[in-house]
């Protein structure tokens, strides 16, 4: 339904959406290759072919798995569907898909076995396990006649030799072998359950050292079969996240411990790895020097942006090929990406203003009602309310200064707006804060439109903009939109659209573990801040979604929850810089900009706020609201006022 | 109940028998153990009072974190050496004894699923014949559909030991992940994560447990979701409260694709009530234990003592695993 080569009119378009599948796992393997869009930047970065190798991390939906399936031998296939035969020579590799989660390799971690035990027990298992994955490419190669029967027979009895398994028959298969080494490893899964259940360690024969059937059945392929000769056999080993940390030393040795003519691609979320270490003396293997690291997410994020930008075009423009629609153009074109500000607000500030003048009198208490109004005559701009709004923040600013506000309010009126530098400066920075204000002051939200703020929004993950664009579509059709033909996508479907996937990846972002509960609530409280100082009468950072903070000061409890916050890409860390006494680190975070709509934010990378070690602690390091309440209260007396201790909180 | 399609356990066989509340200390029979987890809601201590027993024992599970202080003064007490459902049900059989010409009731409406499902495999391995199970269901749960059962978040999802078979790791190609539905979404949601390449297939309770329960059932199904299309949805239907009929259930759907080899890895997660959660343990102790099956949860830090009001009814389980014919 989703994938048809008829070209569908709007009306047949309607209960389809072509941005459904949005995961890796959910798509077959002429899907994966339908919808790959390749980025050369990480194809001239990895290739399977390469000796090193490679550790490939990311958050969720950041194209770990779509990557490492792209690679795979049926996939591999499929790309030389006619001819099949030069699969590997034109390539230099066969890639050999194993699936660690799989392995249900917790059920190895039994308590009466410690830690190097539960790693040789689960390494065999896992090593035998690779090894059927593999059998069973070499029978894919035999149905397609790229390997020949007899070459496939002295293949399987060396591997039974390999095993240590004697076979009985003459010219072993791919069955027998596979049948054999099923024996070995029902006899290690029964015995594993069986201990658990008696709490005893499981007792079972280890046929072969470590690594001896994981990397001896990659070299026998390649000495066995005439078009794997000089072939490299690459292991694509995904979901490294579903293994313990025993069981990733054992995977570390193998890395350490390669061999010629085989690599490997470790594919785990950035949450997921807990190990460098190998099982032997407690080496450490090092990125750069035993393997290389991709962070892919990073990687897209760090990257230009407009890289990124083309590669969801692209993307975007492949999905809706394959649902029949062939856009013209840029995407960009088919949304509604400006929308102007009201010539005519609510101007609730400049009613608060008044109020405060009345109410405090000024940085000195003195301003009668004559002067009161003085002031505001000289900041009124009822028809243009954004110059209207940056003259009130200048005021404030004043204020909080201690200068003279009367003074204060005859600069910001010198001259017309066109030509006061000081408003136009204000403006520059606090734009998008201004606006944001003013749409909430009409009952309205900061907006997220067009397809460029979109893909960025998505924050260099592929999966993050593809849930964008499914919520999009989902709402053109409930609200009877015809996307994608003639009228833009509206600012209502787009903005209903990123709320809807704002809750989606807040949701889904369930961090798994003892720290769950505290990121969860850390960041609603992280939100509420941040979304109370943008719209505060005087923000003291423009466009605040970032903070920075000296965590060798926080609880290691606290920092601990901070860590889990970013491995699971809520918040997403910013290249580090020294504090300002250098032996302090400072560190710098910001809510991942998918979030940006729950909280109001905006997505900028500008605004970074220093946050202090009591604030943080009262963010992520307790359950107790009242000293969140207070820490917020604290923060927002200095931003409104009559702006109680002057000056912003330091990190020191 | 419709008799089983092929050949396997029958499961048609068993009693199961509603009682009201008061009922329970007027049942035909006594039995000389009663086991239940002590919890604070008023459904299961009312239980343990009324039902007649010789010995009674209550089990305090550690995710409910009651200080000594809490705990009952007068009666029979299993306090575990560790959270660690192994554990757990081994020293709650020690305590129990040597059960040969004993009758036992086990109250299951307090425990763990996962140390519930331990503690069935270890009655299951001592080839104990026939045992009780009393279930009783809440006036009702104290937030409906929102209510949640653990605290602290999925410390993990794993296979519960004594239920893993066998399977080719190499071969996922049709995996399959059948997820018992309940309220908790945080925890079915961690399930689906872990097994997110194999195919999905819900288990919602019909009939429910009360009849606004199903709509609630199915709202927590519905924010689950993402991205399955309807083609890709499959729902299987299984009473909340008969064990019976939620394992014959698995066996009409599963037991010949399981055999054929249609079905590289079948992992069975009882996140919906406990009741079907024990038929889910019967059906793969009966049936699965050297096919490429098994049955996994997730585990939470801890557990709310509390999450319900009232008790409308119990039910009473009579498991007879000669009849059965789990036992050969």
């Amino acid at each position: 339904m989703l994938y048809t080569n008829n070209k569908p009119t709007v009306e047949t378009l309607s209960g389809t959406n072509p941005f459904r599948g949005t995961k890796a796992t959910d798509l077959s393997d002429s899907e994966i290759n339908e919808t790959f869009v390749s980025s050369s930047r990480i194809l001239d970065r990895i290739n399977p072919s390469q000796r090193m190798p490679v550790l490939l991390t990311g958050g969720k939906g950041s194209g770990r798995t779509h990557l490492l399936r792209y690679w795979s031998l049926p996939v591999q296939l499929l790309r030389h569907a006619e001819r099949p035969a030069d699969t590997f020579q034109s390539t230099g590799y066969l890639g050999q898909y194993v699936l660690l989660g799989g392995m249900d390799a917790g059920r190895f971690s039994v308590s009466a076995l410690p830690d190097e035990v539960v790693g040789i027990a689960f390494g065999y298992y896992f090593d035998l396990g690779v090894c059927s994955a593999l059998l069973r490419s070499i029978s894919l190669l035999g149905e397609l006649n790229i390997v020949t029967a007899s070459e496939t027979q002295e293949y399987c009895r060396r591997l039974l030799s390999l095993v240590g398994v004697r076979s009985r028959k003459a010219a072993p298969g791919p069955g027998d072998v596979l049948s054999s080494i099923g024996k070995i490893r029902r006899r290690i899964d029964f015995e594993v359950n069986n201990a658990a259940l008696d709490l005893r360690r499981p007792v079972f024969r280890i046929g072969n050292s470590p690594g001896e059937v994981f990397y001896g059945a990659a070299l026998l392929a390649r000495e066995c079969f005439a078009c794997l000769d000089g072939v490299v056999i690459c292991y694509l080993l995904d979901e490294l996240e579903n293994l313990d940390e025993a069981q990733q030393r054992y995977v570390q040795t193998l890395v350490r411990e390669r061999r010629e003519g085989v690599s490997l691609i470790l594919g785990g979320r950035t949450y997921g790895v807990k190990s460098f270490e190998t099982l032997a003396a407690r080496e450490v293997n090092r990125p750069g020097a035993e393997f290389e690291v991709l962070a892919l997410d990073d990687f897209m994020r760090t990257q230009n942006r407009q890289d990124f930008r083309s590669f969801c075009a692209e993307v975007v423009t492949r999905r809706l090929e394959l649902a029949g629609i062939a856009l013209s153009g840029d995407p960009e074109q088919y949304f509604v990406s400006v929308a102007q500000l009201p010539t005519r607000s609510t101007r609730r500030a400049f009613a608060t203003l008044r109020r405060t003048l009345t109410r405090f009198g000024g940085p000195n208490g003195t301003l009668d009602s004559d002067q009161v109004e003085a002031i505001l005559r000289s900041l009124a701009r009822a028809q243009n309310p954004i110059m209207e709004k940056a003259a009130i923040l200048a005021l404030y600013q004043d204020w909080n200064a201690g200068i003279e506000l009367l003074d204060s309010a005859k600069s910001l009126a010198l001259n017309g707006d066109e030509t006061n530098e000081r408003l136009a400066r204000l403006l520059r920075h606090f734009r998008s804060d201004l606006e944001a204000q003013i749409r909430r002051e009409m009952g309205g939200r900061p907006l997220y439109i067009g397809f460029e703020t979109l893909t960025v929004l998505a924050d260099g993950n592929m999966r993050n903009f593809m849930n964008i664009m499914k919520a999009v579509h989902s709402w053109c059709e409930f609200s009877g939109e015809k996307p994608w033909f003639e009228i833009p996508i509206s600012v209502a479907s787009q903005q209903r659209a990123v709320l809807d996937a704002a809750d989606w990846f807040f949701g889904d972002s369930q961090v798994v573990g003892e720290f769950g509960d505290s990121v969860r609530q850390g960041m609603e409280r992280l939100g509420e801040l941040l979304s109370s100082i943008r719209f505060s009468p005087k923000p003291s950072e423009s466009s605040a979604c970032a903070f920075n903070i000296d965590d060798s000061r926080l609880e290691a409890r606290t920092r601990s929850v901070l860590d889990a916050a970013a491995k699971y890409s809520l918040l997403v860390e910013r290249p580090a810089r020294r504090g300002r006494n250098e032996d302090r680190r400072v560190r710098t975070l910001q809510i991942n900009r998918m979030l940006a709509p729950r909280w109001d934010l905006p997505i900028g990378r500008r605004g970074v706020i220093d946050l202090s070690a009591r604030e943080i602690e009262s963010i992520f390091g307790t359950v107790d609201r009242d000293s969140f309440r207070k820490v917020l209260a604290d923060r927002l007396a200095r931003l409104a006022p009559p702006f109680r201790n002057h000056g912003d909180a330091t990190l020191f | 109940m419709p008799r089983s399609s092929s050949a396997g356990p029958n499961y048609a066989f068993q009693y199961r028998t509603r009682v009201r509340p008061a009922g329970l200390s007027s049942l035909s029979r006594s039995f000389d153990i009663l086991l239940s987890a002590f919890n604070s809601s008023e459904r299961v201590r009312s239980a343990f009072q009324n039902v007649r027993a010789t010995r009674k024992i209550w089990l305090i599970q550690p995710e409910y974190s009651y200080s000594v202080a809490e705990l009952p003064k007068n009666d029979e007490l299993v306090v575990p050496s560790s959270s660690d459902e192994g554990v757990v049900a081994s020293e709650s059989m020690n305590a129990i004894g040597d059960l040969a010409g004993k009758s036992i009731v086990v109250d299951i409406t307090g425990f763990m699923r996962h140390t519930l499902l331990v503690l069935i495999a270890r009655l299951f391995r001592a080839r104990v014949e026939r045992f009780w199970l009393i279930y009783s269901d809440p006036g009702r749960y104290a937030l409906n559909e929102a209510t949640l059962f653990s605290k602290g978040g999925v410390q993990d999802v794993r296979p519960i030991p004594g239920y893993y078979g066998s399977r080719d790791p190499g071969d996922f190609a049709t995996d399959t992940l059948v997820l018992g539905t309940g309220y908790d979404v945080e925890m079915m949601r961690a399930v689906v994560e872990k097994k997110r390449r194999a195919r999905r297939i819900d288990v919602l309770g019909l009939p429910s447990l009360q009849p606004s329960m199903f709509q609630e059932n199915v709202l927590s199904v519905a924010l689950l979701d993402d991205d399955r299309t309807l083609s890709q949805a499959r729902t299987l239907y299984a009473p909340a409260n008969d064990p019976f009929s939620t394992a014959q259930v698995l066996h009409d759907e599963f037991h010949d694709a399981l055999r054929k080899g249609r079905i590289s890895g079948l992992y069975l997660a009882p996140t919906g009530t406990k009741v079907q959660a024990v038929g889910f343990a019967l059906y793969y102790l009966s049936e699965c234990t050297e096919l490429p099956a098994a049955l996994l949860l997730p585990i939470p830090a801890r557990y709310d003592r509390e999450t319900t009001r009232g008790h409308s009814r119990s039910w009473l389980y009579e498991v007879d695993l000669r009849l059965m014919g789990a036992l050969n």
